[in-house]
């Protein structure tokens, strides 16, 4: 952890009483040795050497602590005592608190990295607009060096941990201002205070989209919930149609919470729910078109019905034997420039609301100039693009060029679609809310 | 007005220690609240049974009481009554049946579609509204859709856009139903919660019966906190 805590440009001191030195630095035996003042401390010392610490931190006016060290409320009754210890310390302080049993934090904008899990067996993703609140340290480990794989930016994470002091709504409070996130997506076991995070959600997705994974919605979840983090929570009925209400979007599991705020930091929302669907593969169109309209298991979204004009666009460039009609099939003697000019046509098209692109790139006549097109369409088009590209090493590695730019791939069919499904919840909340679509762009 | 009404559920509530509230007393409050419900008479005592004269027959015929919360199963409820004088007798057969608690006489309400709405309080949210298929199928269908209270006109409407019955408001085969009604019933009770929440631990109205005119609480239950 302090050699991570090396790339952050500002002043650090370790502090331990068994050390004289550590990597040469020399250490402190207490916070309150430190000759100037101190911004935060991260705190890895066992957990009934916590509280003395604290105070110790307090002395030192410190402004904010991190307490990484596990071994509190989670573990039972003793534990829970030394919670309540930290609690009555800092109750007449100004120090504010993250932890216990947290992962800490990792700002990449500021090379701060808090995080005691290997850079080697946990990559950090880059900077960018996704703010990651996680109540659960192994799962944001897990997802962050998914995120790495993915080149998916962040903002910042937070590892709430215990929530003894610091919680989900004061995070979500602290995001909503902070121009740089542009999402924000959290990873919760149990609500603090489900009113304001409604209230502070009811506020900042207007602006900004907010996406929450609640875990232990069913009594059995809810019970294993109990177990992990020691919350009493009963699941609720009332979630779904509050998060609606509130405007937030609601995720079931890690991989859409990734998908979901992924899609929404790099794409815009959908004002309709009338995809058009271009392939180069008709088997991928019909999967395609039965998830797209599907209630359950789907995006409950419509087929386009493409214009008539837009149709004949259509054939003025391609083959007899391609289909105009949506899905557009382009059969496997696709070429670049016949791709580029149905990302045009659909774009321009007035009953198409959003597209979801197959970009096959098994077909002989596609060169690696498709990359270039499918990538200037996904960011100048006008229209929401959903990019799927389904395959294996190549397919992966043009993935991985497409992400590194800014441009979510798809490597599967409903993801895909239930990620335009989400544009398209964002799209109407906006319009619900009174926002033109000019303004919730 | 319905401050009045309410104060008598509370005062009920304090008297007898129970949170449960009898029927003929969440009927006038739902009533003093702008909300639909049949047409009735309490009966307390023998001679009120004559009120019941003023009603138009097929009527109904409830025990209303805090210890018989599940009516029918504690054979508390006749429907179809057709004559003053069958209600006389069945009424006599109430009274000692369940030892001269009081007796709720409501007309008959006849429509096509029964629909439930409700308040719930919900640990993380709080007062919650609740609407879904009424009758016997809300408990085989579970098909409900929920908000937390206030509801706008557009959260009832998506709200009803969620029941996998929504169909049966818009017009199905024969099934002509006032939807305007039920949806104004909804807000009503969603005022309520908003009014009320704080006392309510659960107000259920099931069915909700919906005719091509209106939208009225057939059976109405409600919990205190």
């Amino acid at each position: 952890m302090w050699s991570y805590l090396q790339s952050f440009p500002g002043r650090k001191h370790p502090v331990n009483i068994k050390r004289e030195t550590i990597d040469g630095v020399k250490t402190y035996g207490r916070v309150s040795d430190i000759p100037e003042d101190v911004d935060l401390a991260v705190i890895a010392v066992p957990a009934r050497s916590v509280p003395s610490v604290i105070d110790d931190c307090i002395r030192k006016s410190v402004k904010a602590a991190i307490v990484v060290s596990a071994g509190f409320g989670e573990t039972g009754e003793e534990g829970r005592k030394l919670e309540e210890e930290i609690k009555t310390r800092l109750a007449n302080t100004n120090m504010v608190l993250l932890g216990p049993n947290t992962l800490g934090v990792y700002v990449p904008g500021e090379s701060l990295d808090t995080m005691f899990v290997l850079r080697e067996k946990s990559r950090r993703p880059p900077d960018g607009p996704i703010a990651y609140v996680s109540q659960s340290g192994a799962s944001a480990s897990g997802f962050m060096d998914v995120a790495e794989h993915h080149q998916y930016g962040i903002s910042a994470f937070v590892g709430l941990g215990n929530k003894l002091d610091v919680n989900e709504n004061d995070m979500l409070e602290f995001f909503s201002k902070d121009d740089k996130t542009k999402v924000i997506c959290m990873h919760i076991e149990s609500f603090v205070d489900g009113k304001r995070l409604l209230k502070l959600c009811r506020k900042t997705t207007p602006r900004k989209p907010v996406v929450i994974l609640k875990a232990g919605r069913t009594e059995a979840g809810a019970r294993a919930a109990m177990l992990h983090t020691g919350s009493m929570a009963k699941p609720s009925q009332a979630m779904d149609g509050a998060f609606k209400q509130a405007g937030v979007i609601r995720a079931n599991d890690l991989l859409e919470l990734f998908d979901y705020s992924r899609i929404l930091a790099y794409q815009k929302p959908m004002f309709g729910p009338n995809i058009v669907v271009v392939t180069s593969g008709g088997g991928y169109g019909v999967v395609a078109a039965d998830y797209i309209e599907d209630r359950n298991v789907g995006g409950e979204l419509k087929m386009a019905e493409i214009s008539p004009d837009s149709k004949r666009r259509l054939r003025e460039k391609l083959p007899s034997f391609a289909s105009v009609n949506n899905p557009i099939d382009l059969t496997g003697n696709v070429t670049d420039e016949m791709f580029d000019h149905v990302f045009r046509v659909v774009n321009e098209d007035e009953n198409t609301d959003g597209i979801l692109a197959f970009l096959l790139l098994q077909t002989p006549y596609t060169t690696d100039r498709l990359i270039d097109i499918a990538w200037w369409w996904f960011r100048n088009g006008g229209k929401p693009m959903v990019p799927c590209i389904i395959g294996g090493l190549h397919s992966e590695e043009v993935i991985r060029m497409l992400e590194s730019r800014g441009m979510p791939v798809f490597p599967d069919i409903r993801r895909a679609v239930l990620s335009l499904r989400v544009l398209h919840e964002r799209g109407k909340y906006l319009l619900k809310i009174g926002k033109s679509r000019g303004e919730a762009r | 007005m319905s401050e009045k009404y309410f104060k008598r559920v509370l005062n009920h509530a304090s008297a007898t220690g129970c949170k449960n509230i009898p029927e003929h007393l969440v009927k006038p409050f739902l009533k003093s609240q702008g909300i639909a419900v049949p047409r009735f008479v309490v009966v307390e005592k023998v001679s009120d049974l004559r009120k019941a004269g003023r009603l138009r027959f097929p009527v109904a015929l409830k025990v209303s009481s805090s210890r018989f919360i599940h009516k029918t199963d504690a054979g508390g409820v006749l429907l179809n009554i057709r004559s003053m004088s069958e209600l006389r007798r069945s009424a006599m057969v109430f009274r000692r049946r369940f030892r001269g608690e009081p007796l709720l006489v409501e007309e008959m309400v006849s429509g096509n579609v029964e629909m439930v709405c409700g308040l719930i309080q919900d640990d993380d949210f709080g007062t919650c509204i609740m609407i879904g298929i009424g009758g016997i199928y809300t408990e085989i269908y579970k098909d409900v859709s929920t908000r937390v209270v206030p509801v706008s006109r557009v959260d009832v409407l998506e709200m009803i856009s969620e029941l996998k019955g929504r169909v049966l408001l818009e017009g199905f085969r024969n099934i002509r139903v006032n939807k305007a009604a039920f949806m104004n019933l909804v807000l009503r009770f969603s005022a309520i919660g908003e009014e009320y929440g704080k006392h309510i631990l659960g107000l259920d109205a099931n069915p909700v019966v919906l005719n091509q005119e209106s939208a009225t609480v057939v059976d109405a239950k409600m919990v205190l906190k």
